[in-house]
Formats: structure tokens, C-alpha cells, sequence
């Protein structure tokens, strides 16, 4: 087993050292694959720890499967190792993360930028939309958990549910979990308001224009979300005023 | 129209060989000596793969479940049967995607050690014509696939029926479908 291990370890790139996972680029049977490994954590509990990383790593792959199932975009599963807490997971190609997407465009067009970055706002509400109105709740919807992948030109849904040449994946599930309270929805969109807003400034506009198509993609019911998200903004203000 | 054997990252002391045969006249004999454990080797219905990386994926986990002593079912070539099945009905996998003993066509896969393949013997029972693996894409009976495996439209828009499949396959004891 442990030849086994060493064997493997030599063939795969640490991409990146994550809070709670390393991200590792390799193949599995001959396909590029990544493998997200969930590793302890000292501080933790053993027993706790444990159970923390199983959970973890099960919700994710939940999360994918009730994703893909319905139509938003997902890597697909190849292999999950629970006794080393890995999940071997499609390598989406050609992609790099949204939070990447909008840097770039900011920084080469920057006077209008809003107005280019409208389509992905589009999409990223509708995608989200659809995902709550069948209760499926992200858990930590930032900017880098969403990646967009060059397609290739002729591949299986070319010309299908893009834009502009591009697909919006969703990853990293791992906070992931099935509700239809509005209110775990409305957390969620406060994420990612968060994360849109201060990470990528001057953005207000695209975020109402993801609401919108959120509603769209939704359908009967997102105005409840939409009245809960109002709500925990106020509650968030409220806590920073109080300190 | 040969074996073809495959090598796996993560058991490099393993290897796995598939042959794809037609025309196959005693596939009823084949199953009784499968049966009494005379072949060393698992014996598959084609009409319900659509690419042999669905069966790697299978065997990888067989491999991987037999090792850490986590098996489901009695042998380790036992398991890819199960283990390709969407479903954890052992019996119903075994109905599915085992060949069936009226079937004309049968794939032979075997996990060996990765000096020493024999599905060249266990090839030597079948009587039929061993065909190119390319040839899956004309026997997949793609309609009853998407059915056992419940695939629906919605997830063909942004996935291959091959991955929609090898997802579930991975996926089954934390989902059900
Ligand atoms: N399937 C994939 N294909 C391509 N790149 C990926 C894939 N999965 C992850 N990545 C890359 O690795 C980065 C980190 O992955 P991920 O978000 O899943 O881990 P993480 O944030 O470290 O996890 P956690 O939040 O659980 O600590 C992503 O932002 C992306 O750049
Ligand atoms: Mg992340």
C-alpha cells in the first residue's frame, strides 16, 4: 500500500494547499483528473476530525451529483478514496476561476468592464437560481468556486448552454447540503454578494443583474429569497455597527 | 483484434485486460464455468457500456474496495459487476450487466498482476469472434442505458452520457438516484 502511495504521489502536481485540502493535478486511467484530497487537522478532535473530513468529502460529492442532475455544470466523479479522504474528479480543462475572469477583464478594459462582464452575470444568476429552486444550497459560493472553462470546439454540447465560448462550472461543494428554506438561500446569496462586492469593486450594477436572471432561473418562489436577503443585509450591517 | 491491457496510476502493480467478443455460441457454458469459479475472469454484457473507460472505472474500484477489505460482493471480479451498476441491489447488477446466458456477445475483463495477464486462456473457452473494443459503440444499447442510470436531457446539455454513467458508478453509496 504504501509503495502503492509513493508510486502515485511522484505522478501528481500540488496545484494548491487549501485551508482543510490540497489540490493535485494528475491523471486517473490515463484522463487528466484533479484530486482533492481533505486532510487533519491538528487542532481538531481526532474523533471529530474524522468524522469532519467523511461529512465533508460526502457532501461534495452529493452536491456535484444533485447539480449535474438537473443541468448546471459540474466536474464528473472518477473515484472516491474514503480512506484517504480523495475525490478524483474531472480536470475541467482550459479553465480558470471566475474571480481570474474578472480581474482580467478589469485590468485590460477596465472602462467597461461592467457592461462586458454583463452575459456572465446573466449566467451565474440563472445557474444559481436553478440550483435553489431545487434546494440545493452551495455553502460557500465565492467567486473562486465557480470556474469557466474554454470549450473544446467541436466537443459533445458545443454551441449548447454557453456563453460566449465559454461554460460556467460549479466546484467545491464541500459546505454543500439539501434545504428549501429560504432563509439558507438568501445566506448564500449574501456569499456571494459578499464576495462579488468586495473583491471586484465597482460591481453593484452586475450584482443586481444577477438577482434579476436568479429570479428568472428560479422562478415561483424567489421572492422570498430575495426578501430574506434583505434581511440578513441588515443584520450584517447591523453587526459591524454594534462591532 | 487483440486484448487490450490497461495500466492504473494509482494500483501500478495491477493491470487490467478486456476483450470484446461477437457471435458468441456458448455463452451458457461460459456462465457455468464462470460459476464454478473456473475462469478467472469477469464476464460482462456489452449492450450496456459505452466506453471501456466505464469498465476501468469499475475495476478501480473493485481494486480499490479489495484492498482495504471493504468488498460487497464475494470476489474481486464479482465486484466490477457490481460496481458498474447505479444501484446497490446485488442481484439486479448481476442481471443487468452480467452477460446473460441466452446473450451472442460477451466482454471478458480480468485485473491481473502487471506481469502476468492469462485472459488469453480464459479467451480460449469462448466460442465467438473477438472484435475490436471500438465495436461497444455499435452494441451499447444507448436508449436502455439512459434508463437504468436515469439520465435525463437535463444533464446531457452540459455532460457526456459517459460521464453522467461513471458519476453515478462512484457516487452510489452517498446518492441515490
Ligand atoms: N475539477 C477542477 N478542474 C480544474 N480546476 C479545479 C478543479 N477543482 C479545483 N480546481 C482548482 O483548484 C482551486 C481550489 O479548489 P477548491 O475550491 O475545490 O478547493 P478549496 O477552496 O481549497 O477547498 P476548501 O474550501 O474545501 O478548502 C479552484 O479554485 C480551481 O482553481
Ligand atoms: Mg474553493
Amino acid at each position: 500500500m504504501a509503495a502503492e502511495g509513493a508510486a502515485e504521489r511522484d505522478q501528481m502536481v500540488l496545484l494548491k494547499q487549501g485551508a482543510e485540502a490540497k489540490i493535485y493535478s494528475g491523471t486517473f486511467m490515463g484522463r487528466p483528473a484533479i484530486i482533492k484530497e481533505r486532510f487533519s487537522k491538528a487542532y481538531r478532535h481526532p474523533d471529530l476530525d474524522k468524522s469532519l473530513t467523511v461529512q465533508r468529502t460526502k457532501a461534495e460529492v452529493r452536491s456535484i451529483m444533485r447539480c449535474r442532475m438537473i443541468g448546471i455544470c459540474t466536474p464528473a466523479v472518477y473515484f472516491v478514496d474514503m480512506e484517504r479522504h480523495r475525490i478524483y474528479m474531472e480536470h475541467v480543462a482550459a479553465s480558470i476561476t471566475v474571480r481570474e475572469y474578472i480581474a482580467d477583464l478589469e485590468r485590460s478594459c477596465s472602462a467597461n468592464h461592467v457592461s462586458a462582464l454583463r452575459p456572465l452575470a446573466e449566467k451565474i444568476g440563472a445557474t444559481v437560481g436553478l440550483m435553489h429552486s431545487h434546494n440545493v444550497i452551495h455553502g460557500d459560493l465565492t467567486t473562486s468556486n465557480m470556474l469557466l472553462s474554454r470549450l473544446p470546439k467541436d466537443g459533445p454540447d458545443a454551441g449548447g448552454d454557453t456563453l460566449d465560448g465559454y461554460r460556467l462550472v460549479l466546484i467545491d461543494f464541500g459546505l454543500g447540503y439539501k434545504e428549501g428554506l429560504a432563509e439558507d438561500k438568501g445566506v448564500d446569496l449574501y456569499v456571494l454578494e459578499r464576495a462579488f462586492l468586495s473583491t471586484h469593486p465597482n460591481t453593484e450594477a452586475l450584482f443586481s443583474v444577477i438577482l434579476e436572471h436568479y429570479k428568472l432561473g428560479y422562478g415561483k418562489g424567489a421572492a422570498d429569497v430575495i426578501n430574506k436577503l434583505e434581511e440578513i443585509r441588515m443584520r450584517g450591517r447591523k453587526r459591524t455597527m454594534v462591532g | 483484434m487483440a486484448i487490450e491491457t490497461f495500466q492504473n496510476e494509482i494500483f501500478p502493480d495491477s493491470a487490467i485486460s478486456v476483450a470484446l467478443f461477437e457471435s458468441v455460441a456458448n455463452c451458457n457454458d461460459l456462465k457455468k464455468l464462470a460459476m464454478t469459479g473456473e475462469l478467472d475472469a469477469t464476464l460482462l454484457n456489452p449492450s450496456m457500456i459505452v466506453d471501456t473507460f466505464q469498465i476501468l472505472v469499475a475495476c478501480n474500484k473493485a481494486l480499490h474496495l479489495d484492498r482495504c477489505k471493504k468488498r460487497v460482493t464475494r470476489t474481486l471480479h464479482s465486484e466490477v459487476i457490481y460496481n458498474l451498476s447505479p444501484s446497490k441491489n446485488i442481484s439486479d447488477a448481476f442481471r443487468k450487466f452480467g452477460m446473460g446466458d441466452k446473450d451472442t456477445s460477451v466482454l471478458l475483463v480480468q485485473i491481473h498482476s502487471l506481469r502476468k495477464g492469462t485472459l488469453s486462456e480464459v479467451a480460449e473457452h469462448v466460442q465467438g469472434e473477438m472484435v475490436d473494443l471500438s465495436r461497444l459503440q455499435e452494441v451499447s444499447d444507448v436508449n436502455k442505458i439512459k434508463k437504468i442510470y436515469k439520465v435525463q436531457e437535463a444533464e446531457l446539455r452540459v455532460s457526456t452520457l459517459l460521464d453522467a454513467i461513471v458519476s453515478r458508478m462512484t457516487s452510489k453509496e452517498f446518492v441515490s438516484f
